[in-house]
């Protein structure tokens, strides 16, 4: 039976964007990954959240878009969540996030945490 | 009973929590664990030159070479993007984020040090 693993992924460093990329190698592995977004990090769930192409100095900047990202980790059977009550704190209707994205409330991460064979923070 | 522990630094492993988690690191393998650390992010850095955590590190990974105990891997990529990848600690290894996941999946038990609070 395949481990099942919650990835935390929690703030707002820039190196979250990082943290969905890493968490899409989880696929590859006999692993039942549940990515659960909390604080600002559930602005990566974000339907229409994206950064245009750009240049910055002369130099071509790469478009970031985490929706785009977490679309991709869906689709590969990965299981999203974002916290509820740090979705409603930032004013983010639920119809604002990317479609698959699940709700999870505060008063049952603890109970998705203590389930888990592992957890991984970021 | 002998376990497999599986360490993440994150991106914001410095100062006191890199300390913490080359103790903790330290004291499983001094209780005869096995242990896998996946440094990930700014977490490549633990190992990277030659100040005291990195050198505590390359020490950490000289004792594990017997019994092949510790297990040392930074992510590449990370390492290429902050310039650390040349000045590494003997024993690290560089790999991606695969390593990462095959660890956890190993693992009898997983800790997170890093990330944000």
């Amino acid at each position: 039976m395949a481990r099942t693993v919650v990835s935390l992924v929690r703030g707002s460093s820039a190196s979250l964007e990082a943290a969905l990329e890493a968490n899409a190698f989880a696929v590859a592995e006999d692993l039942d990954v549940r990515l659960v977004l909390a604080g600002d990090a559930v602005e990566l769930a974000l339907a229409a959240a994206s950064v245009l192409p750009g240049e910055l100095g002369g130099v071509p900047v790469a478009p970031l878009a985490s929706g785009q990202d977490l679309r991709a980790l869906i689709e590969s059977g990965v299981a999203v969540d974002a916290l509820g009550d740090d979705v409603r704190d930032r004013g983010l209707a639920p119809s604002s996030l990317v479609a698959g994205v699940g709700s999870l409330e505060r008063e049952d991460l603890a109970a998705l945490l203590r389930s888990a064979d592992a957890v991984v923070t970021w | 009973m002998s376990r497999h522990v599986a360490l993440v630094l994150t991106s914001a492993v410095a100062g006191e929590r890199a300390a913490t988690a080359l103790k903790l690191a330290e004291r499983l393998l001094a209780r005869g664990h096995r242990v896998s650390v996946f440094a990930h992010g700014q977490g490549v850095g633990l190992t990277a030159g030659t100040d005291d955590h990195a050198a505590a590190a390359a020490g950490l990974l000289r004792r594990g070479v017997h019994g092949g105990t510790l297990d040392w891997v930074v992510d590449g990529q990370a390492a290429a993007r902050l310039g650390v990848q040349g000045t590494q600690a003997p024993g690290v290894i560089p790999g991606d984020h695969s390593d990462l996941w095959a660890f956890v999946r190993a693992a009898d038990v997983v800790v997170s040090v890093g990330g944000e609070s």
